[in-house]
Formats: structure tokens, C-alpha cells, sequence
């Protein structure tokens, strides 16, 4: 017997690892500000990232100058605080979205012999 | 200002000025989340659900990961220090409560007064209560200017964004909290006489640290619960 884990809390652990790179990558399609990221995530298919967890990604991508910052006037609110891409973080994109590739295609490699549909597998182990 | 996003931020201030977040950051990210908080709720969701459900949690990793909270290993460095700072003082102190009161000392500095019968006898010295007083204030003062010191010593060696307002906030409370510890090692030791037993004397070490202990932490306690009470407001965010 196993235990089953909601498809949405297993997204979120696989992306755990992979949210720094999508913030940078959402960041280099120019300056933004934390919602505007997490909307951006959405509309791409990543609608189980929490919008809390963004922050501290952020912190971190700022605590490692990866990212830099700047305040921009809002409309009718308080001063935005954008990111923007630094040369670092511009290095560790590329960097980062190659290990991912590779790490993306060994998984890939791995799951290539599994059947699409639960049916097939419990047809193979009743014929085992 | 809705409730639930000022009840968020405040939470979130609260817990960024415990782990000892500088107050320039506290700013900077308060005035970061508030908009964020605004455009979440203008698209229906609510500021408690935007940071996870857990505002404290999300505010407390937000200023991990930035590597600003940085208040445990502060306050045991700086804890220990100021307790090395105030050694000198509370050993002044300590000489002045016991020192002054031994047959030694008064006879040191007691005078020969020929009698009426003309012998020669000794007057011990007796110190006025008054420079008893002023002396055990000297102490009171070398304590906390040593401990003082000794912090800012520590933060200006690593040039500490947080220098000026920790040791602001040090010079503030040491001030209170070490004429608390004076206070209740004296009343000790005078609730025992003066006595210079060893027993007395680690009582009145004890009374005074743990004195000094609660008053730091609750003068701690006020000054970061006091801005949930106050409601302040977020200040502007400094130029980046």
C-alpha cells in the first residue's frame, strides 16, 4: 500500500527546486514585480506555485546578485519594487536552464519505458 | 487600508523586527508586499491566502532566504559581550557594597585621634551614604558603558548595517535594565546583611543577571510588540 499525494502539493515539490530558475526566466523577459511574476507563472500552466513562496526565492536571487532592483511609482498604491536581470543572473540563467535540460531528459530517459495508463500496468502485473 | 492586509503587515513587521531585520529592509519589504497585497485583493484573493496562510512563517523565511534575520546569533554574541563589557563595572560594585565594609579597608584609611586620656586610637573610616550612593552609580554606569562598548565594538568590526539602530536600542535599554540589576543585587545583599559569604555573594551575581535577563527581555518584548499596537504605518521605501 502507498500513500497518495495530491497531484497539486506533488507539483509544487518537483518546482521547489526549479522556481528560482522560472523567476529568473520570467524576469528576463523584462523589469517586474512580485504579483506580476506569480501572474505571469500562472499564465504559463504554473498555477500551484504559491505566491508566498515567491518572495524568499526572490530574496534569494537578490541575497546572491542575481537579480537587481529598483522602485517605480504605482498607480494609486505605494512605490513598486521592480527586478531586473543582473550580468550574474543573466550567466546563471543560461547555466541553469542547461542543467535543467539535461536533468529534464535523464527523467525523461527514465520515464520513457512507462506505459501512458494505469490500465496497461495492472494488466502487466496480472499477467506476471 | 483593509483589515486582514494591515493585520498581515503588521504580523509581518512584528516578526521581521524580532529576528532583528534591519528597520531600512522592514520598510522596503513592507512597502513591497503592500502592493502586491493590493493588485491580490483587487483579483480576489485575500492578503492571508497571498503569503500561505501563515503570515509570521512567510515573513520569517521571506527574511531568511534575503539573509537578513539575523537576531539569534546577534543576540548570543552580543549578550556575551555585554556581559564581558559590565564585568568591570559589576566588580566595582561588588567592591563598593563589600569592600568599603571590611575592618581592612576602614582601618586603612581610619585616622589615629589621641583620646582625652591620651591614648592614641583608631577611627575607622565610614564612607557618608551619600558617596555610596554616587559610587554604586559609578558602578551602575561602568556596567553599562562597558557593555555598551563592547557591542558596538563588536558592530562596528563588522561594519553591521544594523549598527545604528541595535546599538541605539542597546543604549537605551542597558540604561534601565542595569539599574534594575543593581537594584535588586543590593536589595539582596541587604536583605542578607551585607554578609561576604560566598552564598550571598552567588546569590546577589544571580539576582542581578536574572534581573538584568528579564528587563532586557522585556524591554525587547515592548519595543518589537509595540509597533503591532501603534498600527504603524509602513514608511516610505527608501531610494533603491
Amino acid at each position: 500500500m502507498h500513500r497518495m499525494t495530491a497531484p497539486s502539493l506533488r507539483q509544487s515539490q518537483i518546482l521547489r527546486g526549479a522556481l528560482d530558475l522560472c523567476l529568473l526566466a520570467v524576469i528576463a523577459h523584462g523589469p517586474t514585480y512580485g504579483y506580476e511574476m506569480t501572474k505571469r507563472l500562472a499564465e504559463r500552466g504554473l498555477t500551484t506555485v504559491a505566491e508566498g513562496s515567491i518572495y524568499p526565492a526572490l530574496g534569494r536571487l537578490q541575497r546572491d546578485g542575481l537579480v537587481e532592483t529598483f522602485r517605480q511609482a504605482s498607480d494609486g498604491g505605494p512605490p513598486r519594487k521592480y527586478y531586473r536581470l543582473s550580468p550574474a543572473g543573466a550567466v546563471a540563467l543560461v547555466e541553469w536552464r542547461a542543467e535543467w535540460e539535461g536533468t529534464r531528459s535523464a527523467i525523461d530517459r527514465v520515464l520513457a519505458d512507462i506505459p501512458q495508463t494505469p490500465e496497461v500496468n495492472i494488466e502487466v502485473t496480472r499477467e506476471a | 487600508m483593509k483589515p486582514e492586509r494591515e493585520h498581515v503587515l503588521s504580523v509581518c513587521r512584528t516578526e521581521w523586527k524580532r529576528i532583528g531585520v534591519p528597520a531600512d529592509s522592514r520598510d522596503e519589504m513592507t512597502t513591497e508586499l503592500e502592493g502586491d497585497l493590493q493588485d491580490a485583493e483587487r483579483d480576489g484573493a485575500t492578503a492571508l491566502e497571498y503569503v500561505g496562510g501563515d503570515a509570521s512563517s512567510f515573513a520569517r523565511r521571506w527574511a531568511e532566504e534575503r539573509g537578513l534575520a539575523r537576531a539569534r546569533w546577534h543576540l548570543l554574541v552580543t549578550g556575551l559581550l555585554a556581559i564581558v563589557g559590565g564585568m568591570p563595572g559589576a566588580g566595582l560594585g561588588l567592591f563598593f557594597a563589600y569592600g568599603w565594609s571590611s575592618d581592612t579597608f576602614r582601618e586603612r584609611f581610619g585616622q589615629y585621634k589621641t583620646m582625652a586620656d591620651g591614648a592614641v586610637e583608631l577611627v575607622p573610616f565610614y564612607p557618608p551614604p551619600a558617596l555610596i550612593l554616587a559610587l554604586y552609580a559609578l558602578a551602575g554606569l561602568t556596567v553599562a558603558g562597558g557593555a555598551f562598548m563592547a557591542v558596538r565594538s563588536y558592530f562596528a568590526w563588522r561594519e553591521d548595517r544594523a549598527l545604528r539602530e541595535t546599538t541605539f536600542n542597546l543604549l537605551i535599554g542597558t540604561v534601565p535594565a542595569v539599574a534594575a540589576a543593581a537594584g535588586a543585587g543590593i536589595t539582596y545583599a541587604w536583605y542578607h546583611d551585607f554578609q561576604d559569604e560566598l552564598r550571598v555573594m552567588l546569590g546577589i551575581g544571580l539576582v542581578a543577571a536574572l534581573t538584568f535577563a528579564l528587563a532586557i527581555a522585556a524591554l525587547r518584548a515592548l519595543a518589537v510588540y509595540s509597533t503591532r499596537s501603534r498600527g504603524r504605518q509602513p514608511l516610505a521605501l527608501p531610494e533603491l
